[in-house]
C-alpha cells in the first residue's frame, strides 16, 4: 500500500512539475505562489500521510492529534498570508521616485 | 570586494568602548553559568532539562549569525521583501520532523547525528557522517568570522588577521568552560539583543520616513513581494530556493545541525521539544526574517523617497547613498538613528552578538561530535568522566581555531556572499540529509545501501565542481533556460543522486546481511565492511518503531495516561534511595498517575529559571498516606539532589514524563 501511494505520488509531482514548467499565461508573480505552494503541499501532505502511516502520529493520544492539527493550521496560516501579502502588494499605489 | 567605508574618529572611539563593554559583559555571563557544568551530559545536553521557551529563545541568537544582517540586509535592498523568502519555508518536511526525527533522538538518547548512523546503518556510515557534518560544521564557523572579519575591516580598518583572534579568545573563554549551559543563556540575552536592535532600527527607519503607511507606498512594487521572482533573476528565484533552500538547506538546518538539534536534546521532554520547534517555526523564525532584512527594504524605501522629494528625508538626516550594497545594514542604521555613536556602539555590539552566538553553538556541536565520535569510541573508550569534560573544553578550542583558519580560504573566495555561503553548503549536505531520511521513513533501508547512496552521492556532486553539465540540465528541467551561477541547484541534484543510488542498491541488494558473510579479496572485502551490520535490528530508529523506542528509554511499558503536575513540594534526601531514584506518598503518586518505574521530572518551582534546577527521576518507593506531611514531602537521593542543581529550602514541582 505505501509503495502503491508512494509511486503514485512521484508520478503525480512529476506531472505537477512539467505542468507548471508549460504554463506561459500566468503571471510570474502568482507563479512564484504557485510554484512553491504547489509543489510544497504534495510533499507535506504526503510526509503527513506518512506519519499517520507508520503510527508516528499517536491516534490514541489526544496530544497527538492536537499537535498534527495545529501544523495544519500553520501551514494553511503561511500559504494565506504568501497569497494575502501578494495580492496586497500588487493593488496598493506606488508613490516612488525610482 | 571593497569593504572600507569611513566613519568620523569619534563614532569609532564610542563604538570601540560599548563594543568592549558588550565583550566583557558576555563573557562574564558565560562564565557564571560554567558552575552548572559538571559533566559532559552537562556540558553538551545541559542535563536535557530545560523547559521548552528557554532553548527556543536562545534559538533566535543561533539562527541569526553574524552575516545574517549584512547578507539578508543586502538581499533585502536588492529585491525587498522577498527577503523572507528563505526564513518562511521550512514547513514542508516538518511533520517528519517533530513525529518522527524528534522522538527518534529523544528517545534513543542519541547524543550526535552520527551516533544515529552507528546505530541505525554501521561504523562506516558513522565516520562518512562525521566527515560530513564536521565539514558543514567548521564551514559555518569559518563563514560566520569572516563576514564580521570583513564587517570590522571596513569599519575600524583593522585587518581580520588581528581582530578575529581576538574575538575568538573572548568566545572562546566561555564555551570552552561553561559548555551547552552557558551557550544557551549567554544566547537567550544576545537573542534579545538582536530583536532589540533589530526592531530599534526599522523604528527609527519608519520615523524618518513618516510612517508605515509612507514605507509602503514608496516601496518599489517589486520590492513588497513575499516570494522571490520566479526564474527572472539566476541568483535568486523562487524555484531555486524551493529546491535549494527549502528542500535541501531547511532540511540541512533541521535534520543534521548538530547546533541546533543539541538546543533540542537539552529540552526536558518530546512535548516541550516540539513547542520549540513549533514556536520557532511560528514565531521566531518570521521575525529574525523581519529582523534582518528589514533595514534592507526601508533602505529602499528612502532612496525611493529621496528622489520623489529631491533630496534628503527632512531636516536632521542626511542623503543616504548606498554604493555597495554589502553595507546597506550599517549605512542604513547610521542614517536613521541620526548618526549617534552611541546607538551604533548598540547596533554594532548586535553585530557581534549574531556572530558569538552562532559560533559558539557550532564550537560546542564541533566538539560534541569530537568526543562521541571521535575520541570516546575510538581513543579513549573508558575514562573517568572529568578526562572527558577536560577533553571537551580542549577539543571546543580546537574548532575554533580550525574555523579561524579557514577564514584564510574564504579571503580567497570571489562572489557575493550569498554564492560564497552556497557553494559550500549546497556541495556538503546532500549525502547526510538523504540518507537522514530514506533511514528514518525505509525500515529495510540497510547499512549496504546507505554507506554505497553516501560514497556515490559524496563523489558525483563533488565531481560536478568539474563536470557541472548534468546540474545544468537538472536547473533547466526545473528552473527553464537559464544563464549564471548554480547556486541552488548542485544540492538537488546531489539529493538526487544520492536517493537514487540508495534505491537502486536497495533493490538489487534487498538481503544485505548475506553481503556481511561474503569471502574473497579487496573488492568483496570491501563489501563486506560496507555491509557491517545491515542484517541488525534497527527498531526504535524508525518513524514506524517509535512505541518500541519509548519503551528502551523507560527500561519498561510506558505509562500514557496523564496525571497532574504537583506543586509546593518539600524535598528530602533519604540514604534508601540512590542517583535519580525517588521516593513519593500514594496520594501524590495518584495526582500525578504514577506507579513503580515510571519517570518524573522534578524542578525547582520558580518558573524563570528554565528548568535549569531539575532532574529526570524515577519512582523507586510509593508511601502509605499515614502522615499528613507527607502529601507534600518528596524523597531522593543525595546524587539527585546535587545533580539537579537544587536548592535547599526551595519548593518543587512534579510532572509526569511516561
Amino acid at each position: 500500500m505505501r509503495w502503491a501511494t508512494s509511486s503514485l505520488f512521484i508520478i503525480l509531482f512529476l506531472i505537477l512539475l512539467l505542468l507548471k514548467r508549460g504554463v506561459h499565461f500566468i503571471d510570474p508573480v502568482w507563479m512564484s505562489v504557485f510554484y512553491f505552494y504547489g509543489l510544497g503541499l504534495p510533499i507535506y501532505i504526503y510526509v503527513s500521510y506518512l506519519m499517520v502511516h507508520f503510527e508516528a502520529v499517536n491516534w490514541a493520544s489526544r496530544v497527538d492529534r492536537i499537535w498534527f492539527y495545529i501544523i495544519h493550521i500553520g501551514i494553511i496560516c503561511v500559504c494565506s498570508i504568501h497569497v494575502g501579502w501578494t495580492w496586497l502588494a500588487l493593488n496598493s499605489p506606488y508613490q516612488g521616485g525610482l | 570586494m571593497n569593504f572600507s567605508l569611513t566613519f568620523p574618529v569619534e563614532t569609532l572611539v564610542v563604538v570601540g568602548v560599548v563594543l568592549g563593554i558588550y565583550f566583557v559583559g558576555i563573557t562574564g555571563l558565560g562564565l557564571y553559568f560554567s558552575r552548572f557544568s559538571s559533566n559532559i551530559t552537562d556540558f553538551f545536553f545541559s542535563g536535557r532539562r530545560f523547559a521548552w521557551w528557554l532553548p527556543m529563545m536562545s534559538m533566535v541568537a543561533t539562527g541569526i549569525g553574524g552575516y545574517s544582517y549584512l547578507k539578508y540586509s543586502e538581499q533585502g535592498f536588492n529585491t525587498g521583501m522577498s527577503s523572507t523568502h528563505v526564513y518562511f519555508n521550512d514547513w514542508f518536511l516538518f511533520p517528519v520532523f517533530l513525529f518522527a526525527w524528534l522522538p527518534i533522538l529523544y528517545f534513543n538518547r542519541i547524543k550526535s547525528i552520527p551516533e544515529y548512523f552507528e546505530k541505525r546503518f554501521n561504523s562506516v556510515a558513522r565516520y562518512l557522517c562525521v566527515f560530513i557534518i564536521l565539514a558543514y560544521i567548521f564551514y559555518y564557523i569559518g563563514y560566520n568570522l569572516f563576514t564580521i572579519g570583513v564587517a570590522i575591516e571596513g569599519i575600524f580598518g583593522i585587518p581580520a588577521l588581528i581582530s578575529l583572534p581576538v574575538i575568538a579568545v573572548l568566545l572562546g573563554v566561555y564555551v570552552t568552560l561553561g559548555g551547552q549551559t552557558a551557550v544557551i543563556f549567554t544566547d537567550l540575552f544576545q537573542g534579545m539583543i538582536l530583536y532589540l536592535v533589530g526592531f530599534l532600527v526599522i523604528g527609527c527607519g519608519l520615523y524618518a520616513l513618516g510612517g508605515i503607511g509612507e514605507f509602503w507606498s514608496y516601496l518599489p512594487i517589486e520590492n513588497r513581494l513575499p516570494l522571490a521572482p520566479f526564474n527572472s533573476n539566476p541568483r535568486y528565484n523562487t524555484t531555486g530556493i524551493f529546491w535549494g533552500d527549502a528542500l535541501a538547506g531547511g532540511i540541512a538546518f533541521l535534520y543534521m545541525n548538530q547546533g541546533f538539534l543539541m538546543r533540542f536534546m537539552t529540552i526536558r521532554n518530546v512535548t516541550h521539544a516540539r513547542m520549540a520547534a513549533l514556536a520557532n517555526l511560528m514565531i521566531t523564525l518570521p521575525l529574525s526574517a523581519l529582523v534582518i532584512g528589514g533595514l534592507g527594504w526601508v533602505a529602499k524605501s528612502i532612496l525611493s523617497k529621496q528622489a520623489a522629494v529631491g533630496g534628503a528625508l527632512s531636516e536632521g538626516y542626511s542623503l543616504l547613498t548606498i554604493d555597495n550594497s554589502y553595507h546597506t545594514f550599517l549605512l542604513t542604521a547610521y542614517h536613521v538613528i541620526q548618526e549617534n555613536p552611541w546607538i551604533m556602539g548598540f547596533v554594532f555590539s548586535a553585530l557581534m552578538a549574531a556572530l558569538m552566538s552562532t559560533v559558539d553553538s557550532l564550537i560546542n556541536a564541533a566538539a560534541a561530535i569530537g568526543i562521541y565520535d571521535i575520541y570516546k569510541p575510538l581513543i579513549r573508550p573508558k575514562a573517568p568522566a572529568r578526562h572527558y569534560l577536560k577533553m571537551a573544553r580542549f577539543l571546543s578550542l580546537t574548532s575554533m581555531v580550525i574555523g579561524l583558519l579557514l577564514v584564510i580560504w574564504f579571503y580567497q573566495q570571489k562572489g557575493t556572499l550569498m554564492s560564497i555561503h552556497y557553494k559550500g553548503i549546497m556541495l556538503i549536505i546532500p549525502p547526510v540529509v538523504t540518507t537522514v531520511f530514506l533511514g528514518i521513513l525505509w525500515r529495510n533501508f540497510h547499512a549496504f545501501s546507505a554507506c554505497v547512496s553516501m560514497l556515490i552521492g559524496i563523489a558525483v556532486t563533488f565531481l560536478t565542481m568539474a563536470y557541472p553539465q548534468p546540474v545544468y540540465a537538472l536547473r533547466e528541467f526545473l528552473l527553464g533556460p537559464s544563464e549564471g551561477d548554480l547556486i541552488f541547484f548542485r544540492a538537488p541534484f546531489g539529493i538526487f543522486v544520492t536517493a537514487l543510488a540508495g534505491v537502486v542498491t536497495q533493490s538489487i541488494f534487498p538481503k544485505a546481511d548475506r553481503l556481511e558473510n561474503i569471502s574473497g579479496k579487496s573488492v568483496f572485502r570491501f563489501i563486506k565492511v560496507l555491509a557491517q551490520g545491515a542484517g541488525k535490528n534497527v527498531e526504535s530508529l524508525t518513524a514506524d518503531t517509535l512505541k518500541k523506542a519509548m519503551f528502551n528509554f523507560k527500561g519498561g511499558e510506558p505509562s500514557l495516561k496523564r496525571g497532574k503536575s504537583v506543586r509546593n513540594l518539600d524535598v528530602k534526601l533519604s540514604s534508601n534511595l540512590k542517583d535519580f531514584e525517588m521516593g513519593l506518598s500514594q496520594k501524590i503518586c495518584d495526582q500525578l498517575c504514577v506507579g513503580i518505574g515510571d519517570l518524573i521530572y522534578l524542578a525547582d518551582q520558580r518558573w524563570y529559571l528554565g528548568g535549569i534546577r531539575s532532574g529526570h527521576f524515577k519512582l523507586k518507593e510509593i508511601y502509605p498516606d499515614d502522615k499528613e506531611s507527607d502529601e507534600h514531602i518528596i524523597y531522593i537521593a543525595e546524587e539527585g539532589h546535587k545533580g539537579s542543581y537544587l536548592v535547599s529550602g526551595r519548593k518543587v514541582f512534579l510532572d509526569k514524563n511516561f
